[in-house]
């Protein structure tokens, strides 16, 4: 039952998501796909929490079929890594191998070279006038620079994934800030400031 | 009152329980202690709730009649800015995060402080600076834009604008960096054991708080500062007289304070999830659903807030846009609300006060999220938009929902704060003067913005006069209420009941420390092996 | 939830941040172990960079906004700068940024002197962005280009009129041509652009100074031994605050100078 109006909840909101924003050509195939999505991450949480798996291996084990069990504990294995992490180092030996990634001077000397060079394309380049893709030009040279900063010098291209979500995050909400204001702002047909 | 198990038995912490393991006003100003730090939010959030409280007292007064009736028509709009600028910041936004967040996140995860324990202990001083600075323009004149400051009165106007929006900056500083320890803290600071899915729902929803608070404040921040410099230096950025754009300032100002609401009724929601499934000792139904709705609701909530502006000269298509966008919100909201009264069905419901409340709240939030509905759509929020029927609906999702919410908390959490119980029949007490004040209050007002009557006025035309004496002894009845509330606090205070560890029966992991809690919160840490609400 | 008993190591006494007399680091007693105390604090410093950038974002929006609406009005403004001074400026914060980098490098690998000097000299570079800001300042201050209310260049509104009449009507927005109607709002228009100009590079000022004595106190620090390659957060800390400060520039640069 409770499998039932989960389903249909998601199922409802993928649709009133999906269809204002792609009509209803692409969006049935969209909500198949989310669904199927969904059903297997449900269906994957559902094996974790409901030790499924780990109960029928134990089974298998008490009934004595080996190869089963020899093929199916690796797998629980490798899922109580993903799930746990903490418990599995609880498990091993203390390691205190953290050891942290060190960058060394030549790396940090050849982006420096990199962006003395992309500053001065950026001013090179600021004296043709190419309309409207200006601005597009000096962003794209610009974002070409930041990203050495970034995975270089703020070491992001080193770091673990999350650092790098959390921080590109901030470029995806201010993207809705201003897709939103120009929605507004350039769609005004009255001149009301 | 539940009889523990052998196994559940908790020893008291006697000398090293929170309070008193280290002494004097010097160790409480410079303690590191999330607990500590909660109480001293809860100290600050209830006295500017009563500061705002009575300013709402005062508005009502005034409304009582068309006209002059106890003060003049400055004044009065120096009231309604004060008691919205209070409550909206110095209240609703930091009250759960702040108080219930930083004293029970970390143990619900099992860990023995936040992530940044110095940072929350500056979050607490920034805060206060900020709040100082937004209160001393009480003593200087006040401030008469509205708390929302919209342009170009905002540039303009006489009244300490800049200092108050100073003030306002500098909470928003604090609530980043409390949301920021809060994100830190329950990536890297569960117990082990303690996956993503077996962390409370409260926890989740403050999870979904802290990143709209890091990802929304920023912004007010900077349209704050710009108003001040308007104010200062007259950039005219949003002056139209300038060319600039005044619609370009709501849309700034909205893109924090729409998410900002969320901040307001998320954690909120939290604790309604928490409150239901212990009252009804069950498990709570669909526990990913709502763990996952609250991050929709989140991101949903930071494309909507156009819907504040649908009648400001934005234009036609985002006003569509909005529309349709905003009526999504529903979806997660619902789910939330289904799922609390499955895990009612069924299960052993005991009306503790904390449970009224939470009750309550479903009831109230209902209401208040449909009618928010009926803004949301376009057409109409053109007859709705800046009548009571607004001022209505946000009262019924920020008090009959967070308000609520945060003072079935307050009963819930009480005795594992403070290790004394309070009086339930005063908490029941308390409930039916809320509620039913709540709604003498405020259902009149969806009538009186039905029939025209707008906001922020301070006259109105006579044939509003009934419903508006409605609404105020209404808002006396809400005002004894929560009088009561306080008279059962300070009565548990004096004379309360010894609390065990465990006094409702919860399963989450704050009730298996002591009442009031070790300093460290657990003596040993502990191993998680099971979801957080198993009942059976 | 059943609790089992784990008996959490117990670290003597409380020790003091960072390292100590011995040159041992003591991580905070509330997590694991050293490691997880770094990833942590790096996380938490990563969240505040990107309430700088939502920050500094939103006036990047309504910069962007308002040039296209009024593309004129920043043409002829952006004439005003001087793009020599920019471009030293941006070559200066670059190289800043490069000796940042090395005063975390030297720190993670103990070589304390190399440390401070490198620290010194981005302190250095960020005095020598404040001079010419001063400059630049200075000049804007003399001709009268200033925000808002205080505008007084005569200039500017000629240069205006003339760039507007060389334009095809149909390359004016709307609100563009609201106010090229209308001479004596063509005159009071300057601020939009000027106001930008001085709330950008203010407020970007602002956090090179804040940088700067965050620098400053790191570099106190390490003089005195505080870190080492146990346990350098703090330096790691400010060394991606003071990049974010030159992320900004980066982008500032060519949309205040050079693409108007």
């Amino acid at each position: 039952m409770e499998l039932v109006l989960n389903y249909s909840l998601y199922l409802i909101s993928l649709i009133c998501i999906l269809v204002p924003f792609f009509g209803f050509g692409i969006s049935p195939v969209l909500v198949v796909k989310g669904a199927i999505g969904i059903f297997l991450g449900n269906a994957y949480s559902q094996l974790v929490q409901g030790k499924i798996l780990k109960n029928f291996i134990k089974e298998k084990k008490d009934s004595g079929n080996k190869t089963l069990t020899s093929i199916l504990e690796p797998i629980q294995q490798k899922i109580d890594e993903i799930e746990d992490p903490s418990l599995v180092k609880m498990k091993k030996a203390e390691h205190d191998e953290h050891s942290h990634h060190v960058i060394p001077i030549p790396v940090y000397v050849g982006v420096l070279l990199v962006l003395l060079v992309g500053t001065a394309i950026t001013v090179w380049i600021a004296q043709f006038d190419f309309g409207t893709w200006n601005t597009i030009i000096a962003m794209l040279v610009a974002t070409i620079k930041a990203s050495f900063v970034l995975g270089f010098f703020m070491h992001l291209k080193y770091d673990n994934m999350m650092n790098r979500v959390i921080f590109m995050s901030g470029f995806f909400f201010l993207l809705l800030l201003i897709a939103f204001s120009a929605a507004d702002i350039f769609t005004r047909v009255n001149l009301i400031f | 009152m539940f009889t523990l198990t052998q196994a559940e038995q908790i020893q008291d912490a006697g000398e090293k329980n929170y309070l008193i393991h280290e002494k004097g006003l010097w160790s409480w100003l410079t303690t590191v202690d999330h607990k500590r730090i909660a109480i001293m939010y809860m100290i600050a959030v209830l006295t500017f709730f009563l500061i705002g409280g009575i300013f709402a007292l005062l508005i009502r007064l005034e409304l009582f009649t068309p006209g002059q009736t106890i003060v003049s028509p400055d004044t009065y709009n120096k009231f309604m800015t004060f008691h919205g600028a209070i409550m909206v910041f110095m209240v609703i936004i930091p009250a759960i995060p702040a108080i219930f967040g930083n004293f029970v996140l970390p143990i619900m995860l099992g860990a023995k402080d936040v992530a940044f324990p110095r940072l929350n202990l500056a979050s607490w001083y920034i805060f206060m600076i900020g709040a100082i600075l937004a209160a001393s323009t009480l003593f200087l004149g006040g401030v008469d834009t509205g708390w929302t400051f919209y342009t170009p009165y905002s540039i303009s106007t006489s009244t300490n604008v800049v200092l108050t929006v100073l003030g306002a900056f500098t909470m928003g500083m604090a609530s980043i960096l409390t949301g920021l320890n809060f994100v830190v803290t329950i990536h890297k600071l569960r117990a082990p054991g303690q996956t993503m899915s077996r962390i409370p729902l409260f926890v989740w929803a403050i999870y979904a708080t802290s990143i709209i608070q890091i990802l929304a404040t920023p912004v007010l921040g900077i349209t704050l500062l710009l108003i001040a410099a308007e104010r200062i230096l007259g950039v005219g950025i949003f002056d139209p007289t300038l060319g600039g754009d005044p619609v370009l300032f709501q849309h700034f100002f909205w893109f924090y304070s729409h998410p900002a609401v969320y901040i307001m009724v998320l954690p909120a929601m939290g604790i309604i999830s928490e409150l239901i499934t212990t009252f009804s000792r069950k498990t709570i139904f669909g526990y990913t659903a709502i763990a996952y709705s609250s991050f929709a609701i989140a991101g949903v909530s930071f494309i909507v807030w156009g819907h504040h502006m649908y009648v400001s000269g934005q234009s036609e298509f985002a006003g569509k846009l909005f529309s349709v966008l905003t009526m999504l919100v529903g979806v997660p909201t619902a789910i939330k609300l289904f799922n609390w009264i499955a895990t009612m069905y069924k299960g052993s419901i005991r009306l503790d006060a904390p449970m009224l409340y939470a009750i309550g709240f479903m009831f109230l939030f209902t209401i208040g999220g449909l009618t928010g509905i009926f803004l949301a759509s376009l057409g109409m929020d053109v007859h709705f938009h800046d009548t009571y029927f607004v001022v209505a609906h946000f009262h019924y999702v920020m008090v009959g929902g967070t308000l609520m919410a945060f003072t079935g908390g307050l009963l819930y959490w009480f005795p594992k704060m403070f290790g004394k119980m309070t009086s339930d029949t005063l908490g029941r007490i308390s409930w039916v003067f809320v509620f039913t004040g709540f709604n003498v209050t405020f259902f009149p007002q969806f009538i009186l913005g039905a029939m025209g009557m707008p906001r922020r006025y301070y006259d109105y035309l006579p044939e509003y006069t009934s419903l508006n004496q409605i609404s105020t002894v209404g808002s006396w009845l809400i005002g004894l209420g929560f009088v009561i509330v306080l008279i059962a606090i300070i009565k548990a205070f004096i004379s309360g009941e010894k609390a065990s560890a465990n006094p409702w029966g919860g399963k989450t992991l704050e009730w298996k420390t002591a009442s009031p809690p070790h300093y460290e919160n657990f003596e040993t840490t502990p191993v998680v092996t099971e979801g957080p609400y198993e009942y059976r | 939830m059943s609790i089992a008993n784990i008996e959490t190591k117990h670290e003597g006494g409380h020790h003091g941040f960072g390292v100590d007399e011995h040159g041992h680091f003591h991580h905070a007693h509330h997590f694991k172990d050293a490691h997880h105390q770094y990833e942590s604090s790096k996380q938490g410093i990563w969240l505040f960079m990107v309430t700088e950038i939502l920050m500094f974002g939103g006036l990047f929006v309504a910069y962007a906004i308002y040039k296209s609406l009024y593309a004129p009005i920043f043409h002829v403004g952006s004439s005003f700068l001087d793009v020599k001074w920019g471009s030293v400026n941006t070559v200066i914060l670059i190289t800043s940024s490069f000796t940042m980098a090395l005063g975390i490098y030297y720190n993670q690998t103990n070589q304390f002197q190399k440390a401070v000097v490198s620290l010194a000299l981005t302190i250095l570079c960020a005095l020598g962005f404040m001079g010419i800001k001063y400059i630049e300042y200075s000049h804007k201050i003399h001709d009268g280009l200033l925000p808002g209310k205080f505008f007084t260049n005569k200039e500017f509104p000629k240069k205006l009129s003339e760039y507007i009449k060389k334009m095809e009507p149909e390359d004016l927005s709307p609100q563009m041509k609201e106010i090229a109607s209308n001479p004596k709002r063509l005159e009071k228009a300057a601020p939009l652009y000027f106001g930008f100009y001085f709330a950008m590079t203010g407020l970007h000022g602002l956090h090179v100074v804040i940088g700067a004595c965050l620098i400053f106190w790191v570099m106190v620090k390490t003089h005195r031994r505080r870190f080492s390659s146990e346990y350098y957060t703090p330096v790691e800390g400010v060394g991606i605050f003071w990049h974010i400060v030159d992320l900004i520039w980066i982008y500032l640069f060519p949309l205040l100078y050079l693409v108007g």
